[in-house]
């Protein structure tokens, strides 16, 4: 661990979160023969290697195709998986020790999902579970007092008092993500891990919902892991960015950097595939192949299959993140390709 | 001002349209409820044509066109309107005449492959049904077919996948598969609703390079349903915007997106936060669209509208403008954007 994330953007400050080599494997059971045999069980890296870092009040995208292992990340930092390789420090202290106690630490870190309509109790008001996080966590025991501060939460993310006594089922998609981010907030974390929070809603209630989660950071300083597909939502609330591909991070560094001058061939190749607005009639050719199966990836560099720019090398050894051009690279091409 | 421009691919938008919808409108019928889904829905498709419908989740977009395909059942109806199939009128037909007119003249394409596939036939035994009732090829000659079809959009080693089952597919092959098996009816009319929309941006492109190729190789009249405007930009020549069961704004994709006059297409297109143009704060529509049942006088846009007036609150405004580009609204915007 020569290079950490964190010694390279840190410009003096103190991370709020470090993640470090985390990996996490998901194993399928073994069958009988493989019993008998004593053959290994199959396993899935989800997820290798992977570093970055958080600082306060800023944005970090976790940006990827389906499968890559962006999800996985978000759920290990949040502590509602244990990575089975390197660890997620909170302020220094491992998340598994935060998730075991009470330290005060578990209230700073909060979770908003895709779909929000699972994520609420059908059976509860809304205002209770917004409710909940306060009481269990002892941010405030007096019930009126609660009761103040889910009215001011939900004054915050543009309801209403009075919806506290509804149920999930009577507001809309983009309502009931409102909701979510309210109980979010309800602990007033210092971190929000934000896991395709608008992938479900129409775009224009995800622009309502973006420009609220911003005016939200500007109020109260917290900082975001967001996790999308959407690279137009990347480039709109990210400060930097980090791209995964088959479980790694490819490329890290400054969102400007990222998609301005995008390095790594699998970035170029993302961007260039996103449909735009502009009518033109020569078209990108559209990009290579698939995704390869996970429990199955290529030798070296798993993007190998995909890249126009690969060599023997790349399929014989596997590029690290290494300092270059303002971000982080894992690319040994990366020199030619500029 | 944009009462006159330039017609751009004059000879297109003068040949016969294959399909023609005139005042559609479904409804949904509960004890005596009616409520309008759907709503005096007219568009037309031309060979070699791509138009998109576009819209947000509970516009009618995918209503309007399962309504063409006869796909609706109670208690949905359709209430109005006619569907004309080059010159012949479809939507009165009994059901046993429709079922050789879906599937072979008018083909579909769904979001989600999987449910488009049998699980357990493979790939080849599910081409070589539809080739043989759709065709008169048989045995081999509908096996060769099949392993061409599967060429044809680019299924590397169509032989061998042929005897494989849609499991073995990844997810933009196996809508690759759903595609050839539309094409095994040599269609006329293909309607793809949501096809791209489950899956990751890079298969994505690689989709729609693939059906804008088929459909100006086969010459196809084809409707691509979705909700994503950078599908419409890079895939469709002309493109119906959907509001609250309603067409708002139709036109020439290109002066549609540079030039919106519905003021919901506006509102939606800067909504759409984009590489490259990045602002504090994305300009945003203030609520979100009625629920059918619940729409308000007038403009069904009015209540988010910010140029709205009384006038907008009197009737229903009706789509004007040139043949080409025309907009249902009492205040179009003109100004060049």
């Amino acid at each position: 661990m020569t290079n950490t994330p964190t010694q390279i953007y840190s410009d003096g400050k103190p991370s709020l979160l470090d993640v470090i080599n985390l990996g996490r494997t998901y194993g399928a059971p073994q069958n009988l023969v493989q019993k008998v045999l004593r053959q290994p069980a199959r396993q899935v890296k989800a997820v290798r290697g992977i570093e970055f870092n958080l600082q306060p009040n800023e944005t970090l995208a976790l940006v990827g195709e389906s499968g890559c292992g962006k999800s996985t990340v978000a759920r290990c930092v949040a502590g509602l998986e244990t990575p089975t390789d390197g660890t997620v420090h909170y302020q220094g202290t491992s998340m598994e020790d935060i998730a075991r106690s009470a330290l005060p630490a578990r209230r700073d870190v909060q979770m908003v999902f895709q779909d929000p309509y699972s994520s609420l109790n059908p059976r509860w008001r809304v205002g209770k579970s917004i409710a909940e996080p306060i009481q269990v966590l002892g941010i405030e025991t007096d019930p009126k007092k609660v009761t103040v501060l889910v009215d001011n939460l939900l004054t915050q993310v543009g309801l209403s008092p009075q919806d506290a006594e509804k149920y999930p089922h009577e507001f809309s998609g983009g309502q009931r993500q409102r909701v979510a981010i309210a109980r979010a907030l309800s602990t007033r974390p210092k971190i929000i891990i934000c896991d395709e929070p608008t992938s479900a809603l129409d775009v224009s209630v995800q622009a309502q919902i973006l420009n609220m989660m911003k005016d939200l950071q500007d109020e109260f300083g917290m900082s975001y892991l967001f996790i999308t597909h959407d690279l137009g939502v990347v480039d709109h609330i990210a400060d930097r960015v980090a791209v995964m591909y088959l479980g790694r991070i490819v490329e890290i560094g400054p969102r400007e950097e990222i998609f301005n001058h995008p390095r790594h061939p699998y970035t170029r190749m993302l961007i260039e595939a996103v449909p735009t607005l502009d009518i033109s009639d020569d078209v990108a050719p559209p990009a290579l192949g698939e995704l390869p199966d996970p429990a199955n990836p290529p030798s070296g560099c798993s993007f190998r299959t995909r890249c126009p720019f690969a060599d023997a090398r790349c399929a014989a050894e596997l590029p690290e993140l290494e300092l270059f051009d303002n971000r982080q690279i894992a690319c040994f091409k990366k020199e030619e390709i500029a | 001002m944009s009462a006159t421009r330039p017609i751009e691919n004059t000879d297109k938008l003068l040949a016969d349209p294959v399909l023609t919808v005139k005042g559609l409108s479904v409804e949904l019928r509960r004890r005596n409820d009616r409520i309008p889904i759907v709503q005096d829905v007219s568009y037309e498709l031309r060979a070699g044509e791509i138009l998109g419908i576009v819209g947000e989740s509970g516009a009618g977009k995918s209503m309007s066109g399962n309504a063409v395909a006869g796909l609706l059942r109670p208690p949905l109806y359709v209430s109005q309107g006619e569907v004309h199939l080059n010159a012949q009128r479809i939507d009165t037909l009994p059901a046993n005449k429709l079922v050789n007119i879906r599937g072979k003249r008018i083909a579909m394409v769904f979001q989600d492959p999987l449910t488009s596939l049998n699980p357990v036939f493979t790939v080849g035994e599910q081409l070589v049904e539809t080739i043989e009732r759709h065709t008169p090829r048989r045995g081999q000659e509908a096996k060769d077919r099949a392993q061409l079809l599967l060429e044809q959009v680019g299924i590397p080693a169509a032989a061998d996948r042929l005897t494989q089952y849609p499991h073995e597919f990844s997810g933009g092959m196996r809508q690759r598969v759903v595609i050839a098996l539309a094409l095994a009816g040599e269609p006329d009319v293909l309607f793809a609703d949501e096809p791209t929309t489950a899956l990751d941006v890079s298969i994505q492109a690689q989709i729609i390079a693939l059906f804008k190729r088929l459909c100006r190789e086969k010459g196809l009249a084809a409707a691509l349903v979705t909700h994503d405007m950078g599908v419409i930009a890079q895939a469709t020549d002309r493109v119906a915007v959907m509001y609250a069961g309603r067409i708002v704004e139709t036109g020439p994709t290109a002066e549609v997106l540079k030039n919106p006059r519905h003021p919901y297409t506006s509102g939606l297109m800067q909504s759409i936060p984009e590489i490259g143009r990045r602002l504090h704060r994305l300009p945003q529509l203030q609520g979100a669209m009625p629920r059918p049942g619940q729409l308000p006088q007038g403009c069904a846009f009015s209540d988010r509208c910010a140029y709205v007036t009384d006038a907008c609150r009197k009737a229903v405004p009706k789509m004007s403008g040139s043949k080409f580009h025309s907009v249902a609204c009492v205040h179009p915007l003109t100004q060049e954007v």
